[in-house]
């Protein structure tokens, strides 16, 4: 978008302004988006519902982040880079990428923490089971959601199991943060 | 005179501003023409239409003639990376690629499809010495190219023009971000350049002008003032607005 559309302001301000409203969607709205979906195609709660749910709710973070990395590499550039004679295909591949890199790798990690960490979206519509899943059509329980509903068990070894799981997902994020920090830093 | 861009009655607006307004000119083959203006007067708007960077800007209008060795480059159907190829572009600042010395400068080869490592070597030693770089940087040419001084990067911007064989250079006030050492060198460059080379220099310095200048064109709030070599111009302009710049009343 920014190399291809740089004339079309006004048709890029829209889309801007489309992502940004889907951004602000809460997901508890993807999930009941999704949930109304999978009614309508007759698909119970399954790991590729919740596949589908999260991938629409992700898309505008992830569509947005790229983009704000993508704009501010400098217009000279793009001016200097189309001067050598690159066509636009080019120049966002081999260039665009490259000086845009470490914010399009945070734009992707961050949306995959969204991801990882939302409940909302996937409580209609993955579902919930004790038991991993064997194939797609299956429900199956995603970090968030088996905390939440551990945690509601009277028993204790259940709860402790929430414990674990919150563990497990904390960790998570802290390795994508710590992965986001060593890849950006090896790139200077 | 040879003329190698022709510009005939070039009309350009943006959002319905008028930008430059009936511009003709013409440009000599292997000549300085120094495009000469106070700030804001179209001077770079003029040099990006001739590669037809302008073409980025949004709300922008187009008429007149820009004839490169003949052919109407406004024209639709034309190919805008053959046409870009021809020219090599020199901004204000240096915008080297985000990759190594050498890739920048062989980027332009690469894309084009030329890909023999021994060919590709030669063409960055040779390009490199040509902007006098190769004994600053021949020890480092897989360092990234941001980590030169901005003085070596412009002249590693030349070079990465030049390593694409273009005919022409266009230059838009190539040392206004440089030391004076490093734009002694970039103007000495350009003139060892000029018979090889046709080079459009856009500058609002009177001083370099007066030193490149094969062909000055001075204009004005978007419209060409006068034209002429150096010694018409400098030491006999006709024009009111051209001697009360001359004499410094306006920069």
């Amino acid at each position: 978008m920014n190399v291809y559309l740089v004339k079309h302001h006004s048709l890029v301000n829209a889309i801007r302004f489309v992502f940004d409203v889907l951004w602000g969607v809460p997901s508890i709205v993807y999930g009941a988006f999704g949930f109304i979906l999978m009614v309508f195609l007759g698909v119970r709660a399954s790991l590729l519902a919740g596949i589908i749910t999260v991938s629409l709710f992700i898309v505008p973070i992830m569509v947005r982040a790229i983009d704000e990395s993508l704009k501010s590499v400098p217009r000279g550039l793009l001016e200097s880079a189309l001067s050598l004679g690159s066509t636009r295909s080019e120049i966002s591949y081999r260039i665009f990428s490259r000086e845009a890199f470490q914010g399009i790798i945070t734009a992707i990690l961050l949306s995959f923490g969204r991801a990882i960490g939302d409940a909302a979206s996937v409580l209609f519509t993955t579902g919930y089971t004790d038991r991993i899943p064997t194939s797609l059509m299956e429900p199956s329980a995603t970090l968030p959601l088996s905390i939440f509903f551990q945690l509601s068990s009277p028993i204790e070894a259940v709860q402790d199991r929430a414990y674990a799981s919150a563990t497990v997902l904390i960790s998570m994020v802290l390795v994508i943060s710590l992965l986001s920090r060593f890849i950006g830093n090896r790139r200077n | 005179m040879n003329n190698k861009i022709s510009i005939h009655n070039l009309c350009l607006s943006i959002d319905r501003q008028p930008i430059l307004k009936n511009v003709s000119l013409n440009i000599p083959t292997n000549k300085i023409t120094v495009i000469l203006g106070p700030s804001g007067c179209g001077k770079t708007t003029l040099l990006k239409s001739l590669n037809r960077l302008t073409d980025l800007i949004p709300g922008v209008q187009q008429s007149g003639e820009i004839l490169l060795d003949g052919v109407n480059i406004l024209n639709g159907n034309q190919d805008l990376v053959d046409i870009r190829q021809k020219m090599g572009l020199l901004a204000q600042r240096p915008y080297p690629l985000p990759m190594n010395i050498y890739k920048n400068i062989t980027y332009g080869l690469r894309i084009s499809g030329r890909r023999n490592r021994q060919f590709l070597d030669k063409r960055v030693e040779h390009y490199l010495k040509m902007v006098n770089l190769w004994d600053e940087v021949k020890d480092r040419l897989k360092d990234p190219a941001s980590a030169l001084s901005i003085g070596q990067q412009q002249r590693l911007c030349l070079a990465r023009g030049l390593a694409v064989d273009p005919e022409i250079i266009l230059a838009d006030e190539p040392t206004s971000s440089l030391d004076p050492i490093s734009s002694k060198l970039i103007e000495e460059k350009f003139l060892e350049l000029k018979s090889q080379y046709t080079i459009v220099l856009v500058t609002h310095i009177l001083r370099q002008a007066r030193r490149m200048a094969d062909y000055v064109v001075f204009m004005y709030l978007g419209e060409v003032i006068e034209q002429g070599t150096p010694d018409e111009l400098f030491n006999n302009p006709q024009h009111p607005v051209t001697k009360s710049y001359l004499s410094g009343q306006f920069y």
